[in-house]
Order: C-alpha cells, then structure tokens, then sequence
C-alpha cells in the first residue's frame, strides 16, 4: 500500500507572532513540521510497523524552506517526499486540488493529513482532498488500526466519541493523542540523506487560490497580570475573590 | 539557517597557529556552516532535552539514578552515544562537530550534563580509542546504547592535579592471569550508576596504566555519594579497591602507556566542556530573558532598565563568542581529522595525535569558557534578585552547577600553564614558527611608530585591535622569554597572564572570522562582535600590563610601556548603545537569538 | 437564495442556527433566506427553523440518522444547485468544518471557513477570522457566483426568531452509500451547564494531581460559582475528565466572563481556546509557566491549599 502524509512547515509555537507588509512576518522565525502533521507521519510509520506493507510518501507544497521540515520527516522514517516548490499562498481548497492530483499519480491508497494547520487554522484540506478524490474521509482520528482489510478506529465528532470502520482508500485527519511521535534518531537522519525529494513546480498542477488575503493584525489583549504570592493561602483567596469581586465584577 | 546541503569543510590549520597566522573566514568553520543533518541531529538533542529532560530535572536532582539511567537508555536509542563509536561496532562515526554540538544541546541541566559527557567522553573514549576487538566486543554495544554507563577513574584524593603521583597499585597475581589492585580513587563521575569503570593504576608502583573494571567485581566498592556544591544529580563518590582481581585481558593499551589515555582524552573532554557551556550559559540566558519580561518594577517590566539589559547584553556576547571559539576549534580538528587513512591499523593513534596537536586550542576552550559561563550564570541570577537565590527558581542551581567548570578536567591553573607552556614547547621544537614572529614584532615596535594598516568593513576597528591583540601578546611573550629564559614556566603568575592574551586572541579572532563570514546578513552578530571585541581587548590589556609591571623596571619597563601604549591605543565603542540593541533583541525574541527582530 | 444548513441535536435547533440566520441577514446579498433541515425525525427542528428564514426546505431522511460528511456534503451541493444558491452557511462545528470543504469542491467554490464576520462588497465577499492559533485576525476575500462560509459559533449574536412561520418543503435527495461505518458512539452527559453557554469556567490541568484532586478542586470551585468545568487535553488524555470538557485547540473555544485555570501550563494549544475570555485567572506553582503571560489576576503556589482557600472564601 502507498501512504502519503501531507505536510506544512509552520511557526514555532513558542515564537511571537509578527504582522510586516500586510501578512505574518516569517523571517527569522522557527518554522517546524506542523504537529498536528507529525502524527499523520508517526502514524504512517506505525501502520508500517504493526503489519502493513505500505511506503510512505510526505508531500509538502510550499517555499524552499519546506524542506527542511520534509527532511525532517524522512528522518523519522518515511521512504521518500515529494516537494512541490512555490511561494504562492494557496488556501486549502486550491491545495487539495494538487494534493489530489499527486494521489492519483502516485496511487495512493491512504492519505494522512493533520487535523489543523497551526498557521491558517483550517481543518478544510483533509475533507477537500478527499472529496477530489472521490473517497470517504474520517477527520479528528484519535486512534486507529489497520487488519489487513479495514482500518478501524475512533474518531472525534461534535457529540463525543465514534468508533468506526471503512475500507481503503481513504483520507484520515488526525489530532493530538493519536500518538507520540518519535524523535528522528541519528541513523535515521543519516540514512534520509540518502532518500529522495522530487521537486516539482506549481505550474504543473493547474491550481488556482480562490481566496486572497487582504490583511492580518495581531490580536493582544492586554492583561493586567496581577500575580499575588500564594504561600499564604487564605490571604492569597480572600485577596484574589475581592479582586474578582470588586475589580474585574465577574463573580457575585 | 544555512540550506547548504554540502558539508563544509575548513582548510587545514595546525594547532596553535593562529597567533602567528591569518585567516580568512572561509578558513573557518562556524556554527552557520552546520549542514542539514547536523542541523537535524541539533534539533532531536534540543527537543530531547526541552521535553524529557527539562520535566526530569527535580527528580536529577534528588539523585533519583533510575531516572538518569532511563534518560541514558533513551539518549542511547537515539543514538546520540554513538557518535564517536567506530561504524563495524554499531556506532555513527560521525565528526567531531556532531558531537560537540550534542553536547552543546544537551546541557539544559548541569548534573545531567556531567552524566552524560563523563560516559560518552572520558567514560567510552578510552575503550574506543585503546580497546582491543575483545574488549571493544564485550563492552561497547553496551555503553552505546546507554544500557551500561562508563565512569573514569584517575584522580586521588592526593593526586588531583598531579595525575601521575596516583597510589593505587596493581600487581600480577602468581599464575599470572589477574591484576590485583589496591588503592582508592576520589571524585569519581557516575561511580553510583557507572556498570564499567576505567581504573588508573600504577603496576608494582612504577607503570601507569589503565585497566576496565566491571561494576561488581568482588574488591571494588563504591563509596557514598558526596555532598556538593552542585551538579547534586550527577554521581560522585569515592572508589576503594581493596585486593581487586582484574583479568589481565582488562588491561587497556599498554602497560606503562597508560598516560597516554589520560592526556589524550582529557582534550577532548576539555573541548566538550566548552560545549556544554555554550549550551549551560544558552539556556540559562533563555530563563533570566523570561523572567525580567515579566518582572515588573517600578511600573516597567525590568527589561526596561538599563543595568539588566547591559547583564543581557554581556551574556549574550559571551554566548556569541563561545559558540565562534568551539566550533572554530573543533572545525579545525575535524579538518586536521579528515586527511587520516581510517582503515589504517593505527588509525586511533593518529586521530590522538592529531587532536593532540590542538591541546591549546583545547585547554583554552576550557579556562575561557567556564569562566564565561560563570560570568553567565552570575548575571543571571544577580537579575533574579530575591528569586535568583531561592530553590525555586532555576537560577540559583545553575548559578551552583556552573562552578565545577573551572575545577574539573584540568583546573584553570594548570590549563593556563597547559597553554602557554605547550606554545613555548612547540616554538622551542622549531614546531611552531613562534620565535620568527616574536622577532618579527620585536623589530617592528622598536623601531617606532609605523604606519597604521588600514582595515575595512564594519569591523574594521577591531580587525584593527585584532592585528594589536597578537603583536602585543607576542610581544609580551618575547619579553617574557628574554627576562626568565627557561625559567619561565616556574613563573605561574606570568604564565597566567600569557595565557590570557592567547585566549583573546583566539576567541577575538574567532568572533571576527565568525561574524564576516555572514556577510552583512545579521546585523545583530555584528553588534555582539563588536560588544565582545572591547571586552576582549580590555581583558588583554590588563594581563598586558600586569605582565611588564612584573618583568622589567626602570628605563626597560619605561620603553617597553611605550610599546604597549602604542598598541592598545584606541577610541573606545559606545558599548551602552550596543548593549541596548544587543539586549533589546534577546528580549524581544525571548531567548538568545542572532535575528534583529523588535517586539 | 442564501442557504443556511440548520444545526441541531437532540430534536432541536442549536443555539448556532440562530447564529447562522444572522449572518445570513447581514450580509449585504439578494436572499431569499433558505434554511435546510436534514436528519431523521427532525419536525420538531423544521418547525423552529421556519422562525429563522424565509422558506424551510427538510430532508426527514431514516438515512440521515448519523452525521456522515459525504452524505452531509452531496445534500447540500444538490440543493445548493436546484436552488441555484450562491452563499451557502454552514456552522463551522466540528462536523461542519468537515463536511463544508466538500460541498466547496463539489460546487467549485471557494470556502470562507470558520469566520467571525462577512460582508459582501461589491460582489465580493469579505471576511475576518482568526489564524496562527488564535493569535492573529486574517481579512480575507473571495471572488466568485457561489461561496460556501463555515460560521464560527458565537461570533455572531443570535437573531431573534420571527413572530411569523415560513413554508416548510420537503425535499428529494440522492444519497451515496455511507462508506464509514460507526460501530459504536460514546456520548457524554454530565448535567452541568455545558461549556460554551457559562459565565464562569473553572479548568484543571495535570497540575491538579489525579482524578479526586480535580473532582476536590476544580469540580469544587466549579459548584461553589455554579460555573462550567473545563479541562486540557492532557487531563482528557488520561482519562481523569471526559472529552467533552476538553477546551484547546482540538477541544472546544470558549469565551466566558471569567475562565479560572487551575493547574494549567499554559501551552499556546489550549490558550488559543479560551484566550479570548473576559477574564482569565491561573493558580500554578510554576511562577515561569506560560499561562502567566495571559492572565488578569493569578496566584503563584499550591493549588491544594490554595483552591480550598478559596472555596472558603467564597463561601463566606
């Protein structure tokens, strides 16, 4: 079987959001693979390990730089990536339409993608992708399992929790929890110097943004940060409850 | 970051060469020439670190062995034990920039970082470099994969500095197939953990040499856990050997060569320790930058004021500078490294000697960086205030792990006696061509003023004080040479001094070299070189002078202070201004960065 | 037409529907305002819907008994087209933000998702939402006939329902076979006023120390200001609370008057959930710890003196 895990360089969540030129300024920043992917990765890798005769293919469309994160994720393990290279900002149903176009090509049998993207804040590129394709999707993916036939599993839904069933091929979002990904050991970052990037262009694909951005600003509320010394317990309670009281007048 | 994807490599220089010659920046190797998988392998050592070792540290701390031990096994399966281990016993055989910057990453916790730089350095190095197939069969699989953990054991409790005047004899046992050895052993790192031991003693009280003990060998007993200062969650005891049976295949290299293990590893240990103060004095500045952004005072958080940002600035020039001298250093070893025949029979032999060739490289690293971190840590917890000197604040224990740096691998004293006896040794050798640059210079400055060589760029000034920096201190040298002769290495004071005018130079240079090979692209490490660039001349100037005060009088001291003005004359920089932009940054980014970006 | 998808559970109409009817009105485009009921005896929701919008149109379907986003989505792309729609609003849900993205590309259109306002401008339409976790407003534009917006819920009040009904239609949809099969459903009903409708949240992190540390604690405080329990991922994860208390990224986002986090670190994940809320209180003993960064008032020490302390102190 053929897994693609789809994948986005994003900020690091620990760096100060920046707005230069009307957009978020990445210059200088951390970027890493966005978590939310590296399960959609470890998972891949996983399924391989517990049976499933599969090779895994990362795919990232994005600037350069996203190579790195690409190299990262051949460093855990998977076979080789696919890089196609553009500065252009797609939003995710023009992206699917690439996505999609590479799963074919590559007959792809499983499509691994995370749940959220850390920089956009879109759940949109999984459903959109499958829905190009033609297969069912299953998003927010807090378990699964592979028996040679079926993927079963649980998943996320607005109520609570679904156990479920399908066959491939499919489109598998994930999120935090499915599992814990692995540090790139040493062999394994050496052994990905050797694996391929296919880089391809954007012009290959066809693929037009149906959504521009105009604008972004930071949002900040500035908070009082009152912190008070807790050693004294009772007089750190009567102190904060008059505060929220008397003060802030969110409690009776 | 740098997407080379070529490894760099710097040109070939021999150790000690960079008092009497010039580099160029592409000569070097600097931190921003990392390639893509060192790159990577930086990265897991961080991540490692910030999400299983940071979350540990109270446990480390409470001497919980279960705990480092577990760490040791997962550091193991990511195969950062493995570096210098050769490819055919499951080892990476990486360069020497892998493993520095390992360690670099590594050391967010002082205890943990002795834990894991005594077993993968002086603990498996040994074995690595000396071990016979036998050995090396039995024991190293083990040791890299952090199931077994590696302890050194050499000093005494009256034999620290003066390694060889050890007591712990060993004598063959009548059939001739033991060592039984006696004796006991003091400091020793990881004992309380460690399952093979490298044991120095001296057979029937003349050979020094080295032997490989098993943890539960019948006469080998560890002794209780010292109390210290700091790095409490590192393994300290004594070791007492009381009729201690060695199979005499545990012999390692050879009988009465066992010196040679002891000098050749601590290079590199010395090197390494300059690593993990790099990464000591990082992330130490990372926690001081987040506390003063939150700590308000007098209405402002204290980033605000003035005297906390110069403690920034200070520090993060002290990081800047250590991470230019370490990776210059060991880029120059693995240079020198790259042109041995590794299928060559005596290939560890010559990987010694050439990293012996850097032995003042090596011991530079070491005075100069733990005392940088100790300035580090000092200014960190000085910013903390009340909260610096309380146990719940990392502040006070890194401020505590910190200080062993001087004492261990060499105390600051002998390594400044290592330094500059080992460039006097060299020079008298006719190995280094030290004595035609001291004559060169001598010549220059007696015959008078000359004309100023005109350098350019924005660091023009310092290249200037650079080009000053090495007269001078070969100046001092000559003068020094010429008042003790011989004499000289029994003048520690002065001997002290020349070494500290050697390590400016070095680490001067290797700032400038470090910031113009970046072309411009951060303005930032221009700041920081400059920043450094006045402290360094002034930490010169000062052993400059204190050395001809203690040389010469008179009319010879009158001339020779001539000479001194003459080359330290300069304008000073505006270092509060630089302070303030090098500050502003770091807190801006809220840790230590080279990106010029405001909040 | 504009058409809104009504959201709804348990036989009613979800407060988000009233959401949707709003933005629906405000946008500045030709309705008529078309509200689409689809489920399994779903009567009761069609009749509320008709309070919402010019004309019900129901798919009372035994097949669209369970949420599937394939079935969700080839519903709404047909009508969509019978209809020749060209806004179509869809709460953006968990659910909804799965099934949107399809009826987007079924449609061709481009998806404006999880908004907090739009506007049409001059054919165009115009919206803001909320990217990098939370942290930062995006103003974005789409171009085109047809668009499909996933409507962030509480981002738009709620229009009051009108004093008169709409005409109820039903509807004839071609269905695809549902592909995956739910095998079984843990729902959670903890019959404390939920999340998303309190003033006052009080949430528990690892920091609380084990189950009856958070049921002592946070559960609690949570009485003593009849306020809605939260907690982070890792609580949930190890299985102390159920899912539905889950506030984060991959939880749910709220806003209340007050949200007191107990034991919490502070990671940009769970805060890009409830960063917004008017007042944000912590009690961590980590004086470093990150959620320090966002808080109003806090205290730095041990949340099992000091939460007791303040259940005391509110009981005074």
């Amino acid at each position: 079987m053929r897994i693609i895990a789809l994948l986005r360089q994003v900020l690091d969540a620990q760096e100060t959001v920046r707005v230069a030129d009307n957009k978020v300024d990445l210059d200088g920043c951390k970027l890493v693979m966005d978590t939310m992917d590296e399960y959609g990765v470890e998972e891949a890798l996983r399924l391989r390990e517990n049976g499933a005769d599969a090779e895994i293919v990362v795919v990232a469309v994005g600037p350069a730089r996203a190579q790195e994160a690409l190299r990262a994720a051949l460093a855990m393990g998977a076979d080789r990536a696919i890089h196609v290279e553009t500065d252009a900002a797609l939003d995710a149903i023009a992206l699917s339409s690439v996505m999609a176009q590479i799963a074919r090509t590559e007959q792809a049998d499983l499509i691994l993608c995370g749940g959220q993207q850390a920089d956009w804040d879109s759940q949109a590129l999984g459903a959109a992708t499958a829905e190009r394709l033609a297969w069912p999707q299953v998003t927010w993916t807090r378990a699964l399992a592979w028996n040679g036939a079926t993927l079963t599993g649980k998943h996320d839904t607005d109520d609570g929790v679904e156990s479920f069933t399908l066959s491939l091929p499919a489109v598998l979002t994930t999120q935090q929890g499915l599992n814990d990904p692995r540090y790139p050991t040493l062999p394994n970052i050496m052994k990905a110097k050797k694996k391929e990037i296919r880089k391809d262009t954007l012009e290959a694909y066809n693929a037009t943004p149906k959504v521009r951005l105009q604008g972004v600003a930071v949002q900040s509320k500035e908070r009082l940060k009152r912190i008070l010394d807790g050693k004294d317990a009772p007089a750190a309670a009567a102190q904060l409850v008059q505060f929220l009281r008397q003060e802030a007048r969110v409690i009776q | 970051m740098s997407t080379t994807v070529a490894t760099f490599t710097a040109k070939r220089a021999s150790g000690g060469s960079f008092l009497i010659e010039d580099l160029r920046p592409e000569d070097v190797f600097t931190p921003e020439d990392l390639n893509e998988e060192q790159q990577q392998i930086a990265q897991t050592t961080s991540d490692f670190a910030e999400e299983r070792i940071l979350p540990a540290l109270d446990q480390i701390e409470a001497k919980n062995f279960d705990v480092s031990r577990s760490l040791m096994r997962q550091v193991g399966e990511l195969g950062l034990l493995s570096v210098d281990v050769p490819e055919e016993y499951g080892g990476l055989e990486l360069d020497k920039v892998t493993s520095t910057l390992i360690t670099d990453r590594i050391s967010v916790s002082g205890s943990f970082s002795v834990t894991f730089s005594a077993h993968v350095g002086i603990g498996m190095l040994p074995l690595v470099w000396y071990g016979t197939p036998q050995q090396k069969e039995k024991y190293l699989a083990r040791l890299a994969s952090g199931e077994w953990i590696a302890s050194y054991a050499l000093s005494e409790s009256s034999a620290g500095s003066d390694a060889m005047n050890i007591r712990t004899r060993a004598t063959l046992s009548p059939d001739g197939k033991h060592y039984i050895l006696n004796g006991e052993k003091m400091w020793i790192s990881n004992a309380g953990m460690a399952s093979l031991f490298t044991v120095f003693a001296k057979i029937d009280g003349e050979q020094f040499t080295a032997f490989l003990i098993e943890a539960g060998t019948p006469g080998l007993t560890v002794g209780p856990e010292e109390h210290k200062l700091g790095i409490r969650g590192s393994s300290t005891c004594p070791l007492i050997l009381t009729d201690c049976k060695v199979p005499v295949e545990n012999l390692l290299g050879e009988a009465g060569k066992g010196h040679q293990i002891a000098f050749n590893v601590l290079n590199v240990g010395r090197y390494k320790l300059g690593a993990a103060a790099i990464g000591g004095a990082r992330h130490a500045l990372g926690g001081g930058i987040r506390y003063a952004r939150e700590r308000i005072a007098f209405g402002k958080p204290i980033t605000s004021f003035g005297l906390v940002q110069e403690k920034i600035a200070d520090s993060a020039a002290g990081v800047y500078a250590a991470e230019a001298l370490v990776y210059r250093c060991v880029g120059a070893i693995d240079a020198a490294l790259s042109a041995l025949d590794k299928s060559a029979p005596d290939y560890a032999k010559q990987v010694q000697k050439c990293i012996e060739e850097f032995a003042v490289e090596c011991s530079i690293i070491k005075f100069w960086s733990s005392e940088m971190v100790e300035r580090v840590v000092d200014q960190m917890l000085q910013l903390h205030g009340g909260y610096g000197y309380v146990e719940e604040f990392p502040a006070e224990r890194a401020y505590r792990d910190a200080r062993i740096n001087k004492i261990f691998e060499g105390t600051n004293e002998i390594n400044r006696l290592i330094t500059t006896g080992w460039m006097i040794k060299r020079a008298m050798q006719g190995r280094l061509a030290l004595l035609p640059a001291i004559k060169r210079v001598m010549d220059e400055v007696m015959a008078g003023p000359g004309a100023r060589v005109p350098f350019d760029g924005p660091l023009a000034e310092e290249r200037a004080l650079l080009a000053n920096a090495k007269k001078l201190s070969l100046f001092c040298a000559g003068a020094a040479s010429q008042k003790f002769g011989t004499d000289l290495s029994e003048q520690q004071e002065v001997m002290g001094m020349l070494a500290d005018m050697l390590a400016e130079v070095l680490v001067l240079e290797s700032v400038l070299l470090r910031t113009e090979k970046m072309n411009g692209s951060k303005p930032l490490a221009i700041k920081l070189a400059r920043y450094y660039a006045a402290r360094s001349f002034r930490v010169l100037e000062t052993a400059a002078e204190r050395l001809l005060g203690a040389i010469a009088e008179g009319d010879m001291l009158r001339t020779q202070m001539a000479i001194f003005r003459r080359l330290t004359k300069r304008e000073p920089v505006n270092s509060v201004a630089l302070g303030r932009d090098i500050a502003g940054a770091m807190v801006a980014a809220g840790r230590y960065t080279l990106e010029s970006r405001t909040a | 037409m504009i058409l809104l998808v009504v959201p709804h559970a348990e036989g009613r109409i979800a407060k988000a529907a009233y959401e949707l009817a709003a933005a629906a009105r405000n946008i500045g485009r030709a309705g008529p305002v078309t509200a689409l009921v689809l489920g399994s005896g779903v009567a009761a929701v069609a009749a509320q819907a008709a309070r919402i919008a010019d004309q019900v149109l129901v798919a009372d379907l035994p097949e669209l008994a369970e949420f599937d986003a394939e079935l969700w989505s080839s519903a709404v792309a047909q009508i969509a087209q019978e209809g020749e729609a060209h806004t179509i609003f869809i709460a953006a849900s968990r659910d909804g933000r799965a099934y949107s993205p399809r009826v987007a590309v079924k449609l061709d259109a481009p998806l404006l998702e999880d908004v907090l306002s739009v506007h049409d401008r001059g054919g165009a339409l115009v919206a803001e939402r909320l990217s990098f976790l939370n942290r930062v407003t995006e103003t974005i534009e789409a171009q085109g006939s047809v668009a499909v917006v996933s409507v962030k819920p509480g981002a738009f009040d709620a229009a009051p329902p009108a004093s008169q009904a709409a005409e109820q239609y039903d509807v004839d949809l071609e269905l695809p076979p549902r592909r995956v099969a739910i095998t079984g459903k843990e729902k959670e009903d903890t019959g404390r006023i939920a999340l998303s409708e309190a003033d006052v949240v009080v949430a528990g992190g690892r920091g609380v120390g084990s189950p009856e540390g958070f049921t002592q604690l946070i559960v609690g405080l949570a009485d003593q200001l009849g306020a809605a329990v939260g907690a982070t991922r890792a609580v949930v994860d190890a299985g102390w609370r159920p899912y539905s208390e889950q506030v984060g990224q991959t939880g749910k986002t709220v806003q209340p008057k007050a949200y007191i986090a107990v034991g919490i670190s502070g990671a940009v994940q769970h805060v890009s959930g409830m960063g917004k809320s008017g007042c944000i209180v912590a009690i961590n003993k980590d004086r470093d710890a990150p959620i320090f960064h966002v808080t109003d008032y806090g205290i730095v020490g041990d949340v099992q003196q000091i939460v007791p302390a303040l259940i005391a102190e509110l009981r005074k």
